[in-house]
């Protein structure tokens, strides 16, 4: 997804849009309309629509403004 | 908001720094510090630095999870990845990290099956997709990282996987700070708070800074903005005589933090009675290892690591530059002995080491040129 350098060095959190749900999963775009599947499991209850701010493929915190 | 264009923003950015420059005191000298990786990335990437007053000085702390690592442990890992059984993942700026034997993208070319992952849960899918290989995981990183370990060691227990193994030297963000917020070298005023980090922990842990040690701090983003805009906040702080814990990042953060990754690290870690860092030394509860109901998974334990101590190089700065000592350009070997491509110690090695950020957009404030030096 939209982030250059290693992801835990840079502390990256990527903002992204759930697309839709599958079960604990979620199927995910970025600013830069990279999708990727990302776990949800830690700020569920999710839905569709709602941005997320990911992890190492982990949703660890919702974000309050558009992409 | 957009939430990159308008964070952004030149015409808004130099209008903050306006306001900062505005409350910077004449012949005070502020220094502040940032303990994050992608802090140092940014105010180096968009030139945050250009645009304070002279008397402002940002410092940065240990918040690269890779620089911190001491060489003993990159040597662990590498002695587990070596042994044929075994498939062993990591992220990508611990592959060229250097250990006394070399580094694992050296070990990688000798035969031994390395993979970069982006995830732990990459590493979880390998395992699943080699049920005859060992699959270990080199876990690194603060408390931003650190949940995506324990959702993937839970994953693993229900799912009964027993080929999955983590080598964890996740660290944790508050006793480093304290100890240097107690080291006689640096004379910090405010702290610039690692946003990510806080959304996992929230702003709590951070209130020991202002009651103990009577020194500001704000949790801020990472935005060229978010800097900016916290900046001014840690500077009205101390132009007020005020001294709290303040959150910028508030679009993301929550005071009170992520409870569900808290519940999960809780479950799968424990803290650790100490471990070691490069440039501080030992310090006591700073690092997590697996909980005794995920001893299963524990990677030290399957493979009996010795727990070796190996010194830095000599000629290696990297302890004085994490603890703020030092600058970058004012270690004896950067640029020179020490670049990206062949480097000495860690902080070159990750894309977001303050060297590496130095080296790759600061350099031009510090070249120098030598005129008629020979006859």
């Amino acid at each position: 997804m939209d982030h250059d350098g290693c992801v835990t060095c840079s502390d990256a959190g990527i903002p992204v849009r759930v697309i839709f749900l599958a079960g604990h999963d979620a199927l995910c775009e970025d600013a830069a309309g990279n999708r990727a599947g990302i776990a949800v499991e830690l700020v569920e209850p999710v839905e569709a629509g709602e941005v997320l701010l990911t992890h190492g493929g982990v949703a660890i915190g919702k974000v309050k403004a558009d992409i | 908001m957009k939430y990159v264009d308008e964070f952004r923003n030149g015409e808004i950015a130099r209008a903050v720094a306006a306001q900062i420059s505005s409350l910077a005191k004449p012949g005070r000298h502020y220094k502040l510090m940032e303990v994050c990786g992608g802090h140092t990335h940014t105010i180096y990437r968009h030139g945050i630095k250009d645009l304070l007053p002279e008397g402002i000085e940002l410092v940065h702390g240990p918040g690269c999870p890779v620089c911190v690592l001491p060489m003993g442990r990159v040597d662990e890992g590498v002695a587990i990845a070596e042994r044929p059984e075994v498939i062993f993942t990591c992220f990508g700026d611990m592959m060229r990290v250097p250990g006394s034997r070399g580094n694992l993208l050296e070990v990688k070319a000798e035969g031994a099956d390395i993979r970069m992952v982006y995830s732990p849960l990459d590493a979880l899918r390998i395992a699943r997709e080699n049920p005859d290989r060992e699959v270990v995981f080199y876990a690194i990183g603060f408390e931003t990282t650190a949940p995506s370990t324990a959702l993937t060691l839970q994953r693993a227990k229900k799912e009964g996987i027993e080929n999955f193994s983590v080598f964890c030297n996740h660290v944790t963000i508050v006793p480093p700070v304290r100890a240097l917020l107690d080291s006689p070298d640096l004379r910090l005023d405010a702290f610039i708070g690692p946003g990510h980090v806080s959304t996992v922990i929230g702003c709590r842990p951070y209130e020991f800074m202002p009651e103990d040690y009577g020194k500001p701090c704000v949790v801020a983003g990472f935005e060229p903005l978010d800097l900016l805009q916290s900046i001014l906040m840690l500077m009205r702080q101390l132009d007020e005589g005020r001294c709290e814990v303040e959150n910028q990042y508030g679009r993301v953060v929550l005071w009170e933090g992520n409870l569900q990754a808290l519940k999960s690290m809780a479950e799968v870690f424990e803290l650790r009675p100490y471990f070691e860092w490069r440039g501080l030394g030992f310090i006591a509860q700073s690092a997590l290892k697996l909980s005794e109901e995920y001893a299963d998974f524990d990677a030290e334990l399957r493979y009996s690591t010795p727990g070796v101590r190996v010194a830095d190089p000599k000629a290696c700065q990297c302890g004085e530059v994490l603890k703020g000592v030092l600058k970058p350009h004012e270690c004896k070997v950067f640029g020179t002995a020490c670049t990206p491509e062949r480097p000495l110690g860690a902080l070159m090695v990750s894309s977001e080491g303050a060297c590496a950020a130095y080296y790759n957009f600061g350099r031009k404030s510090y070249e120098k040129v030598e005129i008629g030096s020979r006859g």
